[in-house]
């Protein structure tokens, strides 16, 4: 009898262990690795070396700064000393935090035509409109300080210093000599660095922006809404006696004529859309004192928190996501007219209103009441050019618009529109530096979250958000750099938007209750009983191995 | 829309064996009805999950998400968080199905911080073992308090024999008590809120944590956090507005509003009596049977 290779109780022990050996190979070599990329969470990846780059950059904002003589009698060495000393005042603190600001000058003489200009003005606003027709470009940033001389015809005697309404201070020089140019000096500096430019708020803006805290409380950055694409205004009208005073208010010829230049001047950089209400019924609840010498009702600076709590669930909800502002328009109750509001002098305001930071304003309007023998409810209207009056300059506080006082100077009245083009160009710095800052954080901490929590999913369009974000913070910086305002108040928005929507992304939320060790429990049950048959196998494999090793030696 | 965003499971309300329908009281002698008119929940019933208590926290809602469900708030908002429940070392139960872990919540916060969107915070949380769960926070500006310590049970304060049920518990109850007489002017400080339920009437020790508050509770007012009292401003400035073109301007047509006279006419019609429609004539059927 022939012993077949196939019977012998060997071959059964080597098929058993190459059969143990394929298993363990396929599951080591093929089964592992796959096991770890399916159960891999899925994670675009982020440019965190440079968002990290981005966050330790300094930021440089340039201001030009034109000087224009038109006094040809002024020695060029003078000139020359005036600017290096102009220079040296403009320097100096300029941030800590990683923002600085360079102030760019050139000083240069009038053209001809500036001069023929300044001959033919008969005043100031003249020669302001005149030499504003002359240029051709939009100058977002670019202030320009013209020096004229000797001239009582223009500058009367009241004060020597005249802003303009778009970019320009006309100063007046009364001799071509050194010492009043440099008398010019200290007047330029506030002007150009705490007025125009106000350093000190946008380092402190950028700073706390950029997550830094400050524990002193300052009122003007409390004040203002945080940076948004857009803006939604409701103006509200609360009449709590329409049986005794029918109050009428054409707020949409209000809106159009006097809130409308202000909305377009702004539309390409902020949209802003207003709704209006009128509500009935409707009192603030408080006990105002009365002022026995002329019959008035006041109310003190102290009364006025607790009035816009118990009203506001009922100016209602809305439903877009933009940061809501509230102008309320009060009509006092005829028990309580008329209703003032006194400051610490116990002086009634002249505007009687007050604003609340972030939220809004409340104009308390008196309506003067009906006659004895009127029909009730008796018509009457509310002054839309003076709500507005007072609405437009809270807005103009509420939105981040600069309340600087000029106390030498002469400044220009603003067309309807309420903004003065300095004053438009202060906010786009600020708001711009404000989204930069901002921006950077979010993606900095964006990074440093993803990087710690290995469990979050990072899909496709958050990667492409942060990317975007990130472009867009670099275009920034070099556009802030050639002090290109508009350009770069744009590509801040970008910014701002594309970082908010890559960190508030829902889908970035950790898987809950899979930590770590707890992945021990879950796949310890499935893989534990295949893998201990497999691994003995293996063990008696190597054996069978070292076993026929031997028998060949011997 | 206040600024309240309240998460409960709703469920007592409206349940068949309250006797007093939509009406939760404080004690049993039925005092103040807690949800009263001015109550708006915003979670309710299956929305109350751990998920969504995160992504309220966060800020990540999807964008479906209506403005009374989001936590509006920014750097300068004090928040108020109180949590109730049942809860153990390191947890707090949601709904019988699921757990917060304090872990979470102090990733929760540090996520808030990060983003700037709390100046203050003002944490409470009113269950067993409750101080296990701000021990694990570490962002700046949390004042923390738990109604009792690790390895002590809150204990209910007393039993509506009409329902059945124990209707508040004890912490709860005192602090509500105290939060009772702060009117919105008081200058009550936080400290003394702080003192509100001494182991005599809570028999569990309330924890305070303060270490990573800044301010000095004894300076705080609890107006800060509770009452929403605003910062106000005087504002006396206008901008001068140029009024040229007015009397032709305005055209009756643009305007919605009528006079007297032209009113009458509007009026006229909008005043025609509402009557019902015809009914249809059953009578006449049933008659006939």
């Amino acid at each position: 009898m022939v012993e077949t290779k196939k019977s012998s109780p060997r071959y059964d022990k080597s098929t058993q262990v190459y059969s143990a050996l394929g298993v363990a190979f396929v599951c080591i070599v093929i089964g592992v690795p796959l096991w770890w990329k399916t159960t891999e969470t899925y994670r675009v990846s982020l440019p965190y070396s440079h968002i990290a780059e981005l966050a330790a950059k300094e930021t440089i904002c340039s201001v030009d700064v034109t000087i224009v003589i038109f006094d040809e009698r002024i020695d060029k060495k003078d000139l020359s000393l005036f600017g290096e000393n102009l220079k040296e005042a403009l320097e100096g603190t300029s941030g800590s935090s990683g923002l600085k600001i360079k102030f760019r000058g050139n000083l240069r003489d009038a053209y001809e035509d500036e001069q023929m200009i300044l001959k033919r003005s008969l005043n100031l606003e003249d020669l302001d409109r005149e030499i504003d027709r002359e240029k051709v470009l939009e100058e977002h940033g670019k202030y320009s300080f013209y020096i004229i001389p000797a001239n009582d015809k223009l500058f009367p005697g009241t004060s020597d210093i005249y802003i303009g309404r778009r970019r320009n201070v006309y100063l007046h020089m009364k001799s071509p000599a050194l010492e009043d140019l440099n008398r010019l000096v200290p007047i330029l500096k506030p002007i150009i660095r705490d007025k125009f430019v106000n350093v000190a708020a946008l380092v402190k803006t950028f700073e706390s922006a950029s997550g830094a805290q400050h524990l002193e409380t300052d009122k003007a950055s409390m004040r203002a809404v945080h940076s948004n694409p857009g803006y939604d205004v409701t103006f509200t009208l609360l009449n709590p006696q329409p049986d005794i005073l029918n109050v009428q208010w054409d707020i949409k010829r209000g809106v159009e004529k006097f809130l409308q230049p202000f909305i377009e001047k702004l539309m390409q950089f902020a949209s802003i859309t207003v709704k209006s209400q009128m509500l009935y019924y409707t009192r603030l609840a408080f006990k105002p004192k009365h002022d026995k010498n002329n019959g008035r009702y006041f109310l003190k600076q102290e009364d006025l928190p607790h009035l816009i709590n118990p009203i506001e669930a009922k100016l209602g909800s809305h439903v877009s996501n933009n940061p809501n502002l509230n102008f309320v328009v009060y009509i006092p109750t005829r028990d309580q007219s008329p209703l003032h509001i006194y400051d610490e002098k116990d002086f009634p305001t002249a505007t009687n209103s007050f604003l609340s930071p972030r939220w809004g304003g409340v104009l308390l309007h008196n309506m003067p009441s009906p006659q004895e023998n009127t029909t009730l409810p008796a018509q009457v209207q509310v002054d839309m050019k003076a709500m507005m009056e007072v609405f437009l300059a809270q807005l103009k506080m509420l939105l981040g618009f600069p309340q600087a006082a000029f106390p030498q100077a002469d400044v220009a009245l603003p067309d309807n529109s309420g903004i003065l083009l300095w004053e438009l160009d202060y906010w786009l710095r600020y708001r711009t530096l404000e989204n930069i800052a901002s921006s950077t954080a979010t993606l900095k901490s964006l990074a440093q979250l993803l990087e710690q929590i290995g469990n979050i999913v990072i899909n496709d369009d958050i990667g492409r958000e942060v990317q975007h974000a990130v472009e867009e913070i670099d275009k920034c910086h070099t556009l802030l750099k050639q002090n290109k305002l508009k350009e770069a108040f744009l590509s801040s928005k970008e910014a701002i938007v594309a970082s908010e929507k890559a960190f508030f992304d829902p889908s970035l939320l950790e898987l809950l209750y899979f930590p770590e060790d707890q992945k021990f429990a879950i796949y310890i049950p499935l893989f534990l009983p295949i893998s201990i048959p497999v691994f003995m196998s293996v063990i008696q494999a190597i054996k069978y191995f070292r076993g026929k090793d031997k028998e060949k030696k011997e | 829309m206040d600024q309240i965003i309240l998460m409960i499971a709703d469920d007592m309300a409206c349940n068949p064996r309250n006797p007093r329908p939509a009406m939760v009281f404080n004690n049993a002698n039925e005092q103040i009805n807690v949800y009263g008119h001015d109550v708006e929940v915003d979670y309710r019933g299956y929305e109350v999950t751990v998920e969504n208590f995160i992504r309220v926290m966060t800020g990540r809602l999807p964008p479906s998400t209506p403005r009374s469900k989001r936590l509006l708030s920014d750097d300068r908002s004090n928040i108020l968080v109180y949590m109730t429940g049942h809860g153990g070392d390191g947890f707090l139960k949601f709904q019988d199905a699921e757990e917060i872990s304090s872990i979470e919540l102090a990733d929760a916060f540090e996520q808030m911080w990060q983003k700037q969107r709390y100046h203050e915070v003002l944490f409470i949380i009113d269950t067993c073992q409750a101080e296990s769960m701000y021990q694990k926070l570490y962002s700046p500006n949390i004042l923390g308090v738990a109604s009792s310590r690790v390895g002590e049970d809150s204990l209910s304060h007393h039993v509506d024999s009409a329902i059945g049920v124990y209707v508040i518990d004890r912490y709860t109850y005192y602090a509500l008590e105290f939060l009772e007489k702060v009117t919105p002017e008081s200058k009550k400080t936080l400290s003394q809120f702080l003192k509100v339920c001494p182991k005599s009437a809570c028999v569990s020790t309330v924890g305070v944590r303060t270490d990573l508050f800044q301010r000095d509770p004894k300076k705080v007012l609890v107006t800060d956090f509770f009452g929403s009292v605003r910062n106000v401003e005087l504002s006396p400035y206008t901008v001068t507005l140029n009024d040229t073109g007015d009397t032709g301007d305005s055209a009756a047509s643009d305007r919605e509003t009528c006079s007297a006279d032209s009113c009458a006419q509007k009026k006229k019609i909008q005043r025609k009596k509402m009557s019902y429609v015809d009914q249809f004539p059953v009578e006449q059927f049933l008659k006939r049977r």
